[in-house]
């Protein structure tokens, strides 16, 4: 069986005083052993909300309404804490935006990872030490026995972050979680921490669920894209598939609001209207009010996530596909 | 320069799911600051329906029915020249209340101008500003204020201006740190690239947005100052008699604590649930402000 | 043709006690009237202090400034030029917005470092529904304040604020680092619009390559603190020549579909 990581219609929602937002709706997508697939979406698309989904680190007002999310057969949401606690940081590595966070202030990088090392594997301290520099040497850590003797604050971002991914490969997990992991970093780092984390994952058979709002990443390093908007999955296939020949409206507007592909002097493909208000859900596409190719049965009944059409057996699309527009522009 | 998060929409799942509960909602959690409510407004409600309160007037003295102790009549019984204690009381809330706020308030907005503008500015003046600052907080707080009380003169004015003096340096420093922080933030280095004088960058962005812990303060060093008149008059450096104030009040009374009692007893008592009351609002008011500081 | 805005071999050193830092050295470049310049580098490039010198924030070390032939800088004295010549949009979440203030407010305050009449001919009702209009708000969000907006509405309040004065040189700081792409996408093209309405100049710093493609008609390239390539953005986009833009260039994520189907 090569699937790793199966969601099955995952509905999760937040509440407050007020009233109850649906973050998520019917989420469903797999990732599968060794593949890095990219989960695509701006603000409210929900995309960093599925990740603490799975690894079970949803704030308190969080409920999950329905679905499940399979982790190598077993549903984590059934999962008691301490049994997701051990699978978390072992075989599902996580690795945020932020590694200033992540990392223990006042502790030396190379205790940092050698105790990390120690909790997954047998080892003294003498060996989980010579580990730690390895591992540090594998992130391509110049000098890493002086690196291991440095407190975070004395790292820059990019080695921040590269330590963070050594961390998060430790035990080595099968799979790593990594949020927004190069948004912080500046852009000759963000090659390099991608690259590099392709490198790990391909030499360690790790999938990798990188979660971006950045296409240019995702056509980067992903063998499969995922989109999302307003906590549903609009679409999904392989990277050149669906960046090539996207099939809904959305991914249609988000690669053509990319200045990337523009020509000087052309205007951007523009989204009209406003970002999502999750708390207002349209019953039928959430994406309808937006979409320049909408019919009366977008705005009443909810598409489903069904193959497109066409030949591939990978590319999945949630529209009714409406008529071709003339002035999609 | 690194970009920052991808979640500018404030309608982000997250942040909409924080959003604050109700104001009164946090307070109807915390029993403390609620008791501490409630004796606030008992407070006011017996400063402003005083006269209606009680009938007597609290500067009448009757000789013949001095040191009566507590009954129907007088509630909290009459002290050394027959005046109803009940009744000075409920004035002397006046008092206390009128002097502690004003002074506050006083000491709060001079403190806070002084202190947005020195912080504002920086440089040799603001550390002028804060030696001088220092000398006044070096002493202890009492000792000082007995100090300019006795040179200007024994009596409420002057006792409320020395207490002003003393509270003033704790506003300045707030404000100072507030101004500090505010002056780097990119709404007043735009202020400052539009050509805005500083005298109304400081009056439109430094002090506005310095104001949130200046108002704790303030309601805590209510309390405070409450305190201090009472104790002040205790010394005989605040409000002169006739006048009922507590302090003076417990000056004259705490003599006869053993024979009559309830003499200081009362005033006492008012004097306590007065400052306790301030405290814990104060404290309640902070609680609630504080986690709202650190939304994302 | 004279230039709008000329740097001539501009520094800036930071110096706290014994401690110096230099952060920006021999910085030289002009633009021209009605050109988009973008400034790029990354982080520590020294990008934002060429700005905040530009913008009379931080005295230069070394160096002069001249706007439309007339110096910036007196020593540390800046002579503010006409009032509201010179605006600027700064990046968004990060604070350029009084949250205690309300749009209104917000919008017009750069009017009043201007003289009298001119701030009351300026800050007319009729002139402030128009400018709210173009930049795609509501005259009820005249009344509100910052945090009931999305970054890309609180962006055109910004937008609003600049042009309120009529400025013929505007600075934009990361205008849209902070925001989604399809957001980014809204702004950028009010951005192009308005700059052929009022026949603006802008000198856009910016860390994203791609952006700054788009948006530029020159550019010059930061590297801790010196600009390393000065050029037509098209120019330097084709065939960079210094070591560090085209690593920069190599690594930027552009998409690697060539032909992006965006259509039926």
């Amino acid at each position: 069986m090569n699937m790793l990581l199966e969601i099955k219609n995952l509905s999760v929602s937040f509440s407050s005083m007020q009233e109850k937002i649906l973050a998520l709706r019917n989420v469903s997508f797999s990732i599968q052993k060794g593949e890095i697939v990219g989960i695509v979406g701006e603000s409210g698309s929900g995309k960093s909300v599925t990740a603490l989904s799975i690894l079970g680190l949803l704030e308190k007002n969080a409920t999950i309404e329905s679905g499940s999310i399979f982790y190598k057969g077993t549903d984590l949401i059934t999962l008691e804490r301490k049994a997701l606690q051990s699978l978390r940081g072992k075989e599902i590595g996580m690795v945020f935006q932020e590694p200033m966070t992540a990392l223990h202030p006042t502790m030396r990088i190379g205790a940092q990872l050698a105790e990390v090392i120690r909790r997954h594997r047998r080892v003294s301290w003498r060996e989980a030490r010579r580990l730690a520099v390895e591992s540090l040497a594998e992130v391509h850590i110049r000098d890493p026995e002086l690196v291991a003797r440095k407190y975070p604050f004395e790292l820059s971002g990019g080695m921040r972050q590269r330590v963070v991914i050594a961390l998060a490969m430790s035990s080595p997990p099968e799979l790593l979680i990594a949020d927004e992991p190069t948004t912080a970093l500046d852009v000759t780092i963000q090659h390099e921490i991608l690259k590099l984390m392709q490198e790990l994952a391909i030499r360690r058979g790790t999938a990798v669920m990188l979660i971006t709002h950045d296409l240019g990443v995702v056509s980067q390093v992903c063998r499969r894209v995922v989109v999302m908007y307003a906590g549903e999955v609009v679409e999904t296939g392989t990277t050149d598939e669906v960046l090539r020949h996207p099939r809904h409206p959305y991914t249609r507007a988000l690669i053509g609001a990319l200045p990337d592909l523009a020509e000087p002097g052309q205007p951007l493909m523009a989204i009209p209207g406003d970002p999502p208000d999750l708390r207002r859900r349209p019953p039928g596409c959430a994406f309808a009010p937006r979409c320049s190719r909408a019919l009366p049965v977008c705005f009443e009944d909810h598409p489903l996530l069904e193959l497109a059409a066409g030949e591939s057996f990978t590319h999945y699309v949630s529209c009714w596909g409406g008529k071709p527009d003339e002035t999609t522009a | 320069m690194s970009s920052t998060t991808t979640n500018p929409n404030n309608l982000s799942t997250v942040a909409a799911a924080r959003m604050a509960n109700p104001f009164w909602h946090r307070i109807r959690r915390n029993p403390l600051t609620l008791f501490g409510l409630f004796l606030l407004l008992l407070i006011v409600l017996m400063s402003v329906f005083a006269p209606w309160i009680s009938p007597y007037d609290p500067t009448k003295i009757d000789i013949a029915g001095r040191f009566a102790p507590p009954s129907a009549e007088h509630w909290f019984g009459t002290d050394e020249v027959g005046r109803d204690i009940f009744t000075r009381i409920l004035y002397g809330a006046r008092l206390s209340l009128g002097v502690g706020v004003a002074v506050v308030v006083c000491a709060g907005l001079i403190g806070t101008v002084i202190g947005a503008i020195s912080g504002y500015f920086g440089g040799k003046p603001d550390q002028v500003i804060m030696r001088l600052m220092d000398i006044v907080l070096a002493f202890p707080a009492l000792v000082l204020a007995m100090a300019i009380a006795a040179t200007l003169g024994p009596n409420l004015q002057n006792a409320m201006i020395a207490i002003a003096i003393i509270k003033i340096p704790v506003y300045v420093r707030l404000a100072r740190a507030e101004a500090l922080a505010l002056r780097e933030k990119l709404y007043v280095k735009a202020a400052v690239t539009f050509g805005i004088k500083p005298w109304r960058i400081i009056a439109r962005h430094i002090v506005p947005n310095a104001i949130s812990p200046v108002i704790i303060q303030v309601t805590l060093d209510i309390g405070d100052a409450i305190l201090l008149v009472a104790t002040l008059g205790f010394l005989g450096l605040g409000a002169q008699p006739p006048t009922p104030e507590w302090g003076a009040m417990i000056s004259i009374g705490w003599k006869h604590l053993l024979d009559y009692w309830w003499y200081p007893t009362f005033p006492g008592l008012a004097l306590f649930l007065a400052s306790c009351g301030f405290n814990l609002v104060g404290d309640g008011i902070r609680d609630i402000l504080d986690p709202r500081e650190n939304r994302a | 043709m004279k230039p709008l805005l000329e740097l001539s071999e501009i520094s800036k050193e930071y110096r706290k006690g014994r401690q110096r830092f230099q952060a920006v050295t021999d910085v030289s470049f002009s633009i021209a009237r009605g050109e988009t310049f973008g400034l790029i580098g990354e982080s520590g490039s020294g990008k934002s202090t060429v700005g905040k010198m530009i913008l009379g924030l931080e005295p230069p070390t070394a160096g002069t400034i001249r706007y439309d032939g007339k110096p910036l800088w007196n020593g540390t004295r800046f002579s503010r030029l006409r009032p509201g010549e010179l605006q600027i949009v700064f990046q968004d979440p990060q604070s350029s917005l009084d949250p205690r203030m309300r749009v209104e407010q917000i919008i017009t305050e750069p009017l009043l470092a201007l003289p009298e009449a001119e701030r009351r001919e300026k800050g007319s009702a009729e002139r402030l529904r128009q400018l709210i209009a173009r930049v795609g708000l509501k005259p009820e969000h005249l009344n509100r304040f910052p945090h009931e907006f999305s970054g890309g509405q609180r962006q055109r309040i910004a937008i609003a604020r600049a042009l309120i004065t009529d400025p013929s040189f505007v600075v934009l700081d990361e205008p849209t680092s902070a925001l989604d792409v399809s957001v980014q996408a809204n702004v950028l093209n009010l951005l192009q619009e308005l700059k052929r309405e009022r026949n603006l100049t802008y000198l856009f710093i910016s860390h994203n390559m791609s952006v700054i493609r788009y948006m530029c008609d020159r550019m010059a390239v930061m590297q801790k603190g010196r600009i390393v390539e000065t050029g037509s953005a098209a120019e330097i986009f084709a065939r960079p020549t210094h070591p560090y833009t085209r690593t920069l260039l190599s690594s930027l994520p552009i998409l690697s579909t060539k032909k992006v189907d965006t259509h039926v």
